[in-house]
């Protein structure tokens, strides 16, 4: 792999997409992830990503490019799933935060 | 409708504490995902792409008033106080947590429902015409054969691992409302000669990468043979269906690679030794379930006169779109969009499915119905209370009046939600039903469907619409291919592709072109597959691709 990645999963109790932090810490915003530049660190990381999916904290870890100027993923796909669904039904309030 | 017996509570509940017990054992780490995922599958829980989600059992599509409130009160306590109903007539909540599962499908269980094979190779959810045993047009009640289906296939273990999944749609009105031939084995109930009951078995239809419409197997099986002649069908899918490649695995693939002859003979063989002392009382167990069905217009009001109801031609127009012929000329069924123009198809809020189910209450014997075109119907209605239910749709923001129109547009979740989708089907399914609804208010648009799916599995029913979208990735950017010509009815066909896709901003522009298209050219009242079938596509595509 090349480039800058993130590593991203979902949380195995709840559902929801989050993204490997400083320290290994699943966090469940973009914004705090660790951006890995090279292939080595990438896969250590991804090492221990799969390490916290044996231990039952998150399902289907994967690296995601991103573009590092933007911090934001490369791909469209990835995009929509950091940032939730582009449209919503009109509702009052969330009842349940994620 | 059908009432669980205690057998039928007693399975449902039983499930649920198995899957208690199966997610206490994945959050103990007990379970591995591999080990776990097919479990939650088979009990509706996917994991898409923000979070899980889990799709619910609407048998035949039907629901009770009861059965709506606790969907609603689910989506509110659970999730985020919303569902989308599905093609597939059942019901989908995008958020709901794993912790929560157990707890969810014992609210379910309290009013009889579930989530079991709503995901899954197996035989899914039944479906039937959502105006089933109320049409004015209806030959045969569907609902109890589709009732004695969902029995007959509910955790059936020869059935429980088949090649791929599998699907069952069934009517009883020569007005296919229910895509018979765009199902692996679709069944058109009827009366032969003596006025007894028989089907005609199609089999073989199906949508996704290799759509097919389905072929006549066997006319006329009669009611004791039915349930042995489709569990012959489904054995010789379940021996030779391609268990090695996915996309070769449906009974559609099965019925080309044998020709209908050879596949015909297998299943005729299969029936012939099929051990019938196991059916022997399936005909009385189906004679039960008719009692659930039993015809209940005992309250007929009087017939709505023009003197009754303040002029309003607001409400003029959604009687003549929003209403369909009853058995009984007293009432009428209703059907409500979930089409708002610049909405999401098929969703609703937990507010107006609380409001759906009051009118469902108090005017529709407490009985209402989910379409495969992801809108509700109420099908009991006193043609004197229309008035008053439009009232009341009118303020749950629920009486769009455009029913079979272009901006009844079916969807499929798209890249919004779907883990599976190349592109996104909800941002496009807004822009084109707002713009399709303001040509609308100048002139009806009936005669003509606009389906939308975001991946070639074509939930959204992309193969079968007037007009088609299917949902590609082309160079890393969403791209939108436009089909031509499908039509999901008695004359089923598969849409033939326009050409060259388009990006999300050309795409709306591509679609005016098409519907102006179809009216310079069609005559009369012809629909846009008729026109389409007439002139061919040139006219559209010299249209569409000159401007673009």
């Amino acid at each position: 792999m090349s480039s800058s990645h993130v590593i991203v999963a979902n949380d195995l109790r709840t559902g929801r997409v989050v993204y490997l932090g400083r320290k290994g810490k699943w966090l469940q915003h973009l914004s705090g992830a660790e951006v890995f530049s090279d292939n080595e660190t990438l896969e250590t990381a991804l090492d221990a990503a799969i390490t916290s999916e044996r231990n039952n904290y998150v399902i289907a870890p994967e690296a995601v490019a991103i573009d590092p100027a933007l911090r934001e993923p490369a791909h469209y796909r990835e995009q929509i799933r950091s940032n939730g669904p582009t449209c919503v039904p009109p509702l009052p309030a969330l009842q349940r935060s994620a | 409708m059908y009432r669980y017996d205690t057998f039928d509570q007693q399975l449902v509940e039983q499930r649920c504490a198995e899957f208690r017990d199966q997610v206490a054992r994945r959050l103990r780490g007990e379970l591995t995902e591999e080990e776990f995922k097919p479990l939650r599958l088979k009990n509706g829980l996917y994991l898409q792409l923000h979070a899980y989600m889990l799709r619910v059992a609407v048998p035949y599509g039907v629901l009770s008033a009861n059965q709506l409130h606790k969907l609603a009160d689910i989506a509110d306590k659970y999730d985020r106080g919303y569902g989308h109903f599905t093609t597939r007539q059942n019901i989908q909540f995008n958020w709901p947590q794993l912790v929560d599962m157990p707890d969810i499908l014992d609210e379910l269980a309290s009013v009889q429902m579930h989530a079991i094979q709503t995901s899954g190779n197996c035989i899914r959810n039944v479906t039937t015409d959502p105006f089933a045993g109320v049409a004015a047009d209806e030959v045969v009640d569907p609902r109890p054969v589709c009732e004695w289906l969902r029995q007959w296939s509910t955790l059936m273990p020869e059935f429980s691992w088949l090649p791929r999944k599998f699907k069952i749609a069934v009517t009883g009105s020569t007005i296919d409302r229910v895509a018979i031939k765009l199902h692996d084995i679709g069944i058109q109930l009827k009366t032969d000669d003596n006025g007894a009951t028989v089907a005609d078995i199609w089999v073989g239809g199906g949508q996704g990468r290799t759509p097919r419409i389905a072929q006549l197997l066997k006319s006329g099986v009669n009611t004791t043979d039915l349930l042995p002649y489709l569990d012959a069908i489904m054995r010789v899918y379940n021996l030779h269906g391609n268990r090695k490649k996915k996309y070769m695995a449906r009974i559609k693939i099965l019925l080309a690679d044998l020709g209908l002859a050879e596949f015909s003979r297998q299943v005729q063989q299969a029936f012939e030794h099929a051990d019938r002392e196991i059916y022997d009382h399936a005909v009385d167990e189906l004679r039960r379930i008719e009692s659930h069905f039993a015809v209940t217009d005992a309250t007929v009001a009087l017939p709505m006169t023009r003197s009754a109801q303040p002029a309003d031609s607001a409400f003029d127009q959604w009687v003549h779109n929003n209403t369909f012929a009853h058995r009984s000329a007293d009432r009428a069924i209703v059907v409500i969009s979930l089409k708002p123009a610049g909405g999401i198809p098929g969703d609703a809020t937990s507010a107006q499915m609380r409001s759906v189910a009051e009118l469902a209450a108090n005017y529709s014997q407490d009985e209402l119905r989910v379409t495969h075109r992801q809108n509700l119907v109420l099908p009991h209605v006193a043609r004197a209370d229309l008035y008053a239910v439009w009232q009341k749709l009118v303020a749950a923001n629920l009486a769009s009046a455009n029913v079979d129109q272009a901006s009844d547009i079916i969807s499929c979740p798209g890249m919004d939600y779907c883990s599976l989708a190349k592109a996104r089907s909800i941002p496009l399914a807004k822009t084109l039903s707002s713009q399709l609804s303001k040509r609308e208010a100048g002139q009806p648009l009936s005669g003509i469907s606009v389906n939308i799916s975001g991946c070639i599995n074509a939930c959204g029913h992309h193969h079968v619409a007037a007009i088609g979208v299917l949902g590609l990735e082309k160079q890393g950017s969403e791209s939108y291919q436009i089909t031509l010509g499908g039509r999901n009815d008695m004359q089923a066909a598969v849409c033939k592709v326009l050409g060259p896709g388009f990006s999300a901003e050309q795409l709306p522009q591509a679609i005016d072109n098409l519907v102006d298209t179809w009216q310079t050219h069609r005559n009369d009242d012809e629909s846009f597959a008729d026109t389409f079938e007439r002139i061919g596509k040139e006219p559209f595509k010299e249209r569409v691709y000159a401007s673009a």
